[in-house]
């Protein structure tokens, strides 16, 4: 069945590198060797959501015997989201598990995934840390996520504050992005992101 | 020692030196081997008498690669002389002398102008012969170099098998003759292929052949006609099968079943067939390929493996042919439930009802 998979591939990348989203920036794949196991996936961040201006990179793997199998998608770049690890890049989400369907292709992966960040699931979340903080702190969770954005999706919005808190972390001798999660974890309270850091 | 087995004639002279003789053919060898004190018989020193030596030159190359791929002395030993086999056999056989004299008296007989192709000893021949309407047809002959007497070996693209008369006086202009018969006797035939070639849209096969007396021709977007026409009566009704989905096909099968009265065997296989089924056919002057032919929901292409996606989905609005293959291989993945030898499960597009004929390999 691999015969399967690679000449559906071929012709999927055709699709996504044809389709109109590509000319709005929205969705994207590429290559990474040449007997199309492997792929690198880009998805914008849609608008009017604290992702909005971001790129996401994705790691494709596709299964041999795909189509008959989901590919093996997670995040390159770190994103605050409900419904995917923060730690790991782990995407939660139905299609890529046991929804999956043969008629299923990168291309509706990759808007499937644009509309997971457009409209998280917190009720089924893959970060149950960010989960928590989306139902109860939403307010934080949107700062957050956007700043997250900004840090490491190239989004454009600074958030002043908390580009200090951070500051104030890194002088008392913390890694940036462990100071990061610190405080995201912690809704931005340094004393207690301290604390969490050290324990 | 294991290699006596292959080599009784090759004896340990010392720890790691082998001397004697190999059997090749029938004929004795001289050979001797010195394996390194490491046992690595990679770097093993293979030394044989000139009249070997001269006839396995141009393989060194492979008998080197055995050397490094042998797992121990009795393998290699075994492949070298399987090696020395082949390349002898093919010298003999090369230098067997062929007179060409009889065969270019045949040649000459038939004409020079009938020759399409010819190989440099004149045993592989390709013989051509135009028909009333231009169409050019090719017969290969392959002759028998040791025994002209016997039949050519012959191939044709006909639609039925060609028998050749052939008595050890024939030439190759007997067997010309009969094949120019045979070319002849399908005008009919091909005359009322090409008038659906050239009309419509043909699905299947994707370039016919001489032979291909069977069409699958379009009739609408993921509906179709499978036609296996007779080639000696090629105005009768051929054995029709229609394709696609239930709801689209039920009123084709029955018109086809009402109008069969209609079929008049003096009218072409064509129209004919828009009689019976009471449409025209899309013709590729007024519609593209790709309306009419939908790739598989599965691996998203029309031909896998030489089959066309011909299971359909019941539900109208999605109409999603897949190959069986593709679907049978989805259903079995979800576990789907099956029975005797049907599986049972939903279309991997639209959800709906969905079922599969079970594959047996």
């Amino acid at each position: 069945m691999a015969n399967i998979a690679e000449q559906r591939i071929k012709r999927e990348f055709k699709e996504v590198v044809r389709s109109d989203e590509v000319a709005a920036c929205n969705i994207k794949v590429e290559l990474v060797n040449d007997n199309f196991t492997e792929l690198r996936g880009e998805i914008g961040g849609p608008p009017d959501t604290a992702y909005e201006g971001g790129k996401f990179k994705l790691e494709i793997n596709i299964p041999e015997t795909y189509p008959f199998n989901p590919p093996q998608v997670k995040f390159v770049t770190k994103i605050w989201h409900p419904n995917i690890s923060s730690v790991t890049g782990a995407i939660c989400l139905d299609i890529l598990k046991d929804q999956w369907a043969a008629a299923m292709t990168l291309r509706t992966v990759l808007l499937s995934l644009q509309a997971l960040l457009a409209a998280a699931e917190p009720d089924d979340p893959q970060d149950a840390v960010v989960a928590q903080q989306y139902k109860e702190n939403n307010a934080i969770f949107q700062r957050t996520a956007r700043h997250w954005t900004t840090a490491y999706a190239g989004g454009p919005n600074t958030d002043t504050e908390l580009e200090e808190k951070i500051t104030s972390m890194k002088n008392m001798g913390f890694d940036e992005h462990k100071a990061r999660v610190a405080l995201s974890t912690k809704d931005w309270d340094v004393t207690r992101a301290a604390e969490y850091l050290i324990s | 020692m294991s290699h006596i087995a292959v080599c009784p004639l090759l004896i340990p002279v010392s720890d790691n030196q082998f001397s004697g003789f190999i059997n090749v053919l029938g004929s004795s060898y001289r050979v001797s081997i010195t394996i390194p004190t490491d046992g690595n018989l990679q770097d093993a020193l293979l030394e044989c008498e000139w009249r070997l030596h001269n006839q396995i030159r141009r393989k060194a190359g492979a008998i080197m690669q055995k050397l490094k791929d042998a797992v121990d002395m009795t393998s290699f030993l075994r492949d070298f002389i399987l090696i020395c086999e082949t390349t002898l056999k093919s010298s003999v056989e090369q230098s067997k002398w062929f007179d060409t004299g009889p065969i270019l008296q045949q040649i000459q007989e038939l004409g020079w102008d009938r020759i399409q192709n010819v190989n440099s000893d004149l045993s592989q021949l390709q013989l051509t012969t135009i028909d009333d309407c231009g169409r050019q047809h090719i017969m290969a002959v392959s002759i028998n170099k040791q025994d002209l007497a016997s039949q050519p070996v012959c191939s044709v693209d006909l639609p039925e098998k060609l028998d050749f008369h052939w008595s050890g006086k024939s030439g190759l202009k007997h067997l010309y003759q009969q094949f120019e018969a045979a070319v002849s006797s399908y005008q009919h035939f091909w005359n009322m292929l090409k008038e659906i070639d050239d009309n419509c849209w043909i699905l299947e096969p994707e370039h016919p052949t001489f032979s291909a007396n069977h069409r699958r021709i379009a009739l609408g977007p993921n509906i179709s006609i499978h036609v296996v026409i007779n080639c000696r009566q090629p105005n009768t009704l051929p054995e029709c099968r229609l394709l696609g989905a239930d709801s689209a096909v039920a009123d084709l099968r029955e018109k086809l079943n009402i109008n069969l009265h209609r079929w008049d065997v003096d009218r072409s296989l064509l129209k004919n067939l828009e009689e019976v089924l009471d449409i025209d056919f899309p013709s590729p002057t007024s519609t593209s390929k790709e309306e009419l032919s939908i790739s598989c929901g599965i691996c998203y292409c029309n031909l896998l493996d030489e089959e066309v996606p011909d299971v359909v989905c019941e539900e109208k609005r999605c109409g999603q042919p897949f190959h069986r293959t593709c679907l049978y291989e989805w259903l079995r993945s979800l576990s789907s439930r099956q029975s005797f030898n049907t599986m049972f499960g939903e279309c991997p597009l639209c959800s709906h009802p969905i079922r599969v004929k079970v594959i047996t390999s």
